[in-house]
């Protein structure tokens, strides 16, 4: 398939710098399959998983395919996952944007995952993890990195020119973290440090003394602490609470409960709720509901909802002129569970409305970015266990 | 840090009440309820209830760091 692109890259002379883009991205992303292969054959595989998830609105679709395994060798427990995710999107600038021209945008990203779990004493077990990803992280970035090109690339001449370059996005990261198993089968604490180093498509301004770009490289180190309980006999719960400090940016603390209760001999009732805030000014709440029936011994059905707001993003890695807006997001999804005894799959569909603040005059050029939008969210998901 | 919403601040409370409330122990013979599946929190594909394009539309709801924050790690 690889060959084939390529060879009809050559033909129409890769004039076209999204197929160049996504023929390095198909390259990578063969380089990762194969190091998977390797990472797989290397430790007896526990459980397979394979995922795919989609996320359709009018103007954007994303869809994710993921392939997780879990194993052990030699006292080490492993786990490897990659996924490939693809960005469709229909690119349409704001009406006064005399520079801005609609276009079809498809961009693939490839991500790789490695963590091993290694247990040191009887309650206590050394984390290493190590992450990989190619390509952009969201939908927004691809957007904002198409606006970049159409207004920047064309500036021959201008003074600071050179600075605009095609870039492409990715990031690597590390982590090492130790659990703690401190009440028995009852309580389980998880520290983490984690690095990051992430090469964003920059932004760009122009003024009267020419083009500037903003950070190409960010990086980011972090800190939490992850609690897991079982309170009593019905009810289990996590606790994470994290900060985190990225280049150029206030320190982010974000905090997550999750409560879990068993209602009765067939229901569930899960909770989650999180909040975040960095100065100067972005907070950002969430918080979710779900209620699962066991229709018998293998099949569950549920129904969830969800809430999220922000206050927009002031600082987004990019030039301030790029901030989203304040948002609000409303989910109602249905799923379908099955748990055999070798085979399990879930089948879950969601829709949501995102709700955006309204655009101010240094962001009305991404009106079309910060739209609100109905979403339809379908998630397939298959594993098995060896 | 700047000034503390009252819904973080009832989160953290939350968090600590949970956090204090988890120093009993429920013997393992009597968590049949609690191990089920749907109880758990997994990072398996199937059992986690999350979807993880989630952090697509919610920029902010990436609350967890270390193994999480390597598969997104620009989600500001």
């Amino acid at each position: 398939m690889y060959r084939v692109q390529m060879m009809k890259a050559d033909h129409f002379h890769l004039t076209d710098r999204s197929t160049a883009v996504r023929i390095s991205s198909n390259r990578r992303f063969c380089h990762l399959i194969i190091a998977l292969s390797l990472a797989v054959r290397s430790y007896g595989i526990e459980t397979g998983e394979a995922s795919f998830e989609l996320l359709d609105s009018d103007l954007f679709k994303v869809s994710l395919l993921t392939a997780r395994a879990e194993g052990a060798v030699d006292g080490w427990e492993l786990e490897t996952t990659l996924s490939r995710t693809e960005y469709d999107i229909d690119f349409r600038p704001a009406p006064f944007d005399l520079l801005g021209r609609e276009v079809h945008v498809n961009r693939n990203t490839h991500s790789f995952s490695f963590i091993a779990t290694k247990t040191l004493e009887d309650s206590l077990s050394l984390i290493m993890g190590l992450g990989l990803r190619d390509g952009f992280p969201n939908y927004r970035a691809v957007w904002l990195d198409t606006y970049f090109e159409q207004h920047f690339a064309p500036l021959e001449g201008v003074p600071g020119h050179e600075l605009y370059q095609p870039f492409e996005a990715s990031a690597a990261s590390f982590n090492v973290g130790l659990k703690w198993e401190y009440l028995p089968a009852n309580g389980i604490a998880t520290i983490s440090l984690a690095r990051i180093q992430d090469n964003v498509s920059p932004g760009y301004e122009i003024d009267f003394g020419g083009i500037a770009r903003s950070e190409r490289v960010l990086a980011t180190s972090s800190i939490s602490l992850t609690s897991e309980n079982v309170l009593s006999q019905r009810l289990r719960s996590r606790v994470a609470l994290s900060a985190s400090e990225t280049s150029a940016r206030e320190v982010r603390y974000t905090g997550e409960v999750a409560l879990n209760a068993a209602l009765g001999e067939r229901f569930i009732c899960r909770n989650k709720s999180g909040a975040l805030t960095e100065n100067p000014q972005f907070d950002a709440y969430f918080y979710g509901t779900a209620f699962e029936h066991s229709v018998s011994d293998v099949l569950s059905l549920s129904i969830n909802a969800r809430r999220y707001s922000d206050t927009g993003v002031v600082g987004n890695a990019l030039l301030f002129t790029t901030a989203a807006p304040g948002l609000r997001n409303d989910c109602l999804g249905i799923g379908l569970r099955y748990a055999g005894e070798s085979w399990s799959a879930k089948l879950n569909a969601k829709h949501s409305h995102s709700n955006f603040e309204p655009t101010n005059a240094n962001t009305d050029f991404f009106r079309n970015l910060y739209v609100d939008a109905d979403w339809l969210t379908l998630q397939l998901a298959f594993a098995k266990r060896f | 840090m700047g000034k503390v919403s009252p819904l973080t601040s009832c989160l953290l409370t939350l968090s600590s009440v949970v956090l204090i409330s988890g120093c009993q122990i429920v013997p393992a013979y009597k968590q049949q309820h609690v191990s089920k599946a749907g109880m758990t929190f997994s990072e398996s594909l199937v059992e986690n209830s999350e979807s993880s394009l989630t952090a697509q539309v919610e920029p902010g709801s990436q609350a967890s760091g270390g193994a999480q924050a390597s598969g997104c790690t620009a989600c500001r």
